[in-house]
């Protein structure tokens, strides 16, 4: 849990985002973080149960 | 040497009830792969392009996907594996709607007509759905002959308006009569349809199954190609930071977990009754566990790394950083259908990623109107006795009638009654129903043996308290939010408004929690609006009434004539 709090927090400062975001342009480290995470998840999901599906045959 | 007693003991015991030549004989998928890409067709949709990127955007952007994870772990997936464990439940005897499957569930007269629930709201839902689905393939077609207005020297707020006046041409809303329609669109209305008919009346192997088959490569293919173009714009990447940066200000919102667990429940197609018909076919040893979660990684797929990168930054990129809220916020057939064709006629080779994008968008819409339509098609083949052919023209038919005033009294908010019922607020209601019905009144332990049956990847022990208390749990929170927000305001003709000097940010916990029940912070004003049009929005919901009423006749209609004399002569023998 601490270590969850900490990365939150650490991300927070990394991206220095406040609620005003209608002036954000470019990206923050925050959101490469959140982006390429969440993108690896769901890869990592796809390529695994694909996998899965192929090597279990025809049916 | 073996028992003979030991040899002979049957692992799949056949059914008591009604196993006979309707079981023996019932379509069935061709392979696991087109199953998967199936059920994917059916959880992919309008939605991921356009509703995803906008719903991100507007609540904390990367933030937003610490609740949407976690709602596609504690709600989506344990959802997608209950449903699919239904289905492929009532599939062993040989029922491929809920009607039969609530009743193998729970042995009570009642169980049926709720199931007939399962048999409306998809039905109900794509009846708009192809009108929908037909302005993709209109636009689709008009983009790649060139036939999109011109926006050359406009600037962006002229060339939306520009859009609007043509969407609205399209739709027939600007006719100047008392009702819409215009003539391309009921083309193109009809073709969708043919198109639809055509497929189902073929199968679910023949039809359904090619369908996804070549569609969902496809959809895939034209999204990364349309992706790349669109990232490829000088300010896209400004619409990749709108929707990704995050606010970790929004994280306590509880708003913004509702919005991500309703995001998660409506991207999967969950409690349309659709995925409980096509896992019906399923075989008793089939696996379900991995194939819902391939499913469910798909449409992720679909939705977040494509979905994320398409239509929002395009729009960015062509009205600016500065509009990129107002955009969010514009909703998503505005997005759609006059941010992105603004964009692509702004374009060098506009026509053609225009027409990509609308393909894409239309193989999006056909697999899941294909879903849709299937749970009608199984209950009149299943329940009433008609061959195939005549089901799928019956269910053109009702969908053809059904759907006219809606093209007619689009202005008036029709297809938003629609909308909301059978494509929002009936889907809650039906998963809560069936989750109660499986593992409460079924069962816990049998329904969650039932999912295991034949997987082919271990299922989490956690699984079980989840898919028993968070989900229904989950779902009751959406459902009073939704109650709250959205059915009292519509059928009161009000809508919420904020009290001066009423802001979240300095709100404190207790007070963010009470806002959203209503409670403080806002009250119900008269929405004149919904007032003006209350005569269209009521004969929509007796369109619907009746709809569903018919379907409750025909479920008793059949179990008096077909299903109680099988169950007399399956006990005869």
């Amino acid at each position: 849990m601490t270590l969850i709090i900490g990365t939150i927090l650490m991300l927070w400062q990394a991206t220095g985002a406040t609620t005003g975001r209608a002036a954000d342009v470019l990206m923050t480290a925050g959101g490469w973080v959140f982006m390429i995470g969440a993108w690896a998840c769901i890869l990592t999901l796809v390529i695994y149960t694909f996998n899965k599906v192929l090597r279990g045959g025809g049916k | 040497m073996a028992n003979k007693d030991d040899n002979d003991i049957d692992l799949n015991p056949i059914p008591d009830f009604p196993y006979d030549k309707d079981v023996v004989d019932r379509e069935g998928w061709a392979s696991q792969l087109g199953l998967v890409l199936a059920m994917a067709g059916n959880a992919v949709g309008l939605g991921n392009f356009l509703r995803f990127p906008a719903l991100a955007a507007r609540n904390g952007g990367g933030t937003f996907m610490i609740p949407y994870f976690i709602a596609f772990l504690l709600l989506g997936i344990p959802l997608m594996w209950i449903e699919w464990g239904i289905g492929r439940y009532g599939g062993k005897y040989g029922y491929s709607t809920s009607p039969g499957m609530f009743e193998k569930l729970w042995a009570n007269p009642l169980s049926k007509y709720l199931g007939a629930l399962g048999v409306f709201i998809p039905l109900a839902f794509v009846i708009f759905y192809t009108y929908i689905e037909s302005w993709t393939l209109g636009y689709a077609v008009l983009s790649f002959a060139g036939q999109m207005p011109s926006i050359a020297g406009q600037s962006p707020d002229q060339a939306f308006t520009t859009m609007g006046n043509y969407l609205a041409a399209y739709q027939g809303t600007n006719n100047g009569l008392a009702w819409s329609g215009s003539i391309i669109g009921i083309i193109f209305f009809a073709i969708t349809l043919f198109l639809n008919i055509f497929i189902i009346s073929k199968g679910i192997a023949g039809g359904i199954e090619r369908m996804a088959k070549i569609g969902m490569p496809l959809l895939i293919l034209f999204a990364i190609i349309v992706g790349i173009r669109v990232l490829s714009l000088p300010g896209a990447m400004g619409g990749i930071a709108f929707v990704w940066n995050p606010d970790f200000s929004r994280i306590t919102d509880g708003a913004v977990w509702l919005a991500a667990a309703g995001q998660i429940f409506f991207t999967l197609s969950l409690g349309t009754g659709s995925i409980q018909t096509f896992s019906s076919y399923l075989k008793e040893t089939d696996d379900i566990v991995l194939t819902g979660l391939a499913t469910s990684s798909m449409n992720e797929f679909c939705e977040v790394i494509l979905g994320g990168s398409i239509a929002i930054p395009a729009a960015t990129a062509f009205y600016g950083a500065g509009a990129a809220t107002a955009i969010a916020n514009s909703g998503t057939f505005n997005l759609g259908f006059q941010t992105m064709p603004a964009v692509f006629s702004g374009l060098p080779g506009g026509a053609l990623f225009g027409g990509i994008w609308f393909t894409l968008l239309f193989f999006a819409g056909i697999t899941s109107s294909l879903a849709l339509s299937q749970p009608a098609m199984a209950f009149l083949q299943d329940e009433l006795r008609m061959t195939r052919q005549k089901a799928a023209m019956v269910v053109g038919a009702i969908i053809f009638v059904a759907v006219l005033p809606i093209i007619m009294f689009l202005q008036y908010g029709y297809l938003d009654e629609f909308d909301f019922w059978s494509g929002e607020f009936l889907l809650l209601v039906f998963a809560l129903i069936e989750t109660i019905l499986f593992f409460w009144i079924f069962g816990g332990r049998k329904a969650w043996n039932e999912i295991k049956q034949g997987q082919q990847i271990p299922l989490p022990r956690f699984f079980y308290p989840i898919m028993k208390y968070v989900v229904p749990i989950f779902i009751i929170l959406i459902l009073i939010k939704g109650i709250i927000d959205s059915l009292i305001p519509r059928l009161l003709s009000q809508k919420w408004v904020d009290l001066p000097g009423w802001s979240k940010a300095t709100a404190s916990f207790g007070e963010r929690v009470s806002y959203e029940f209503g409670f403080h912070g806002r009250e119900l004003v008269a929405n004149a609006e919904i007032a003006a049009q209350s005569g269209y929005r009521w004969a929509a919901r007796i369109e619907m009434i009746v709809l569903c009423a018919v379907i409750m006749a025909l479920t008793g209609y059949a179990w008096n004539k077909y299903r109680r004399s099988e169950r007399g002569g399956a006990h005869a023998q």
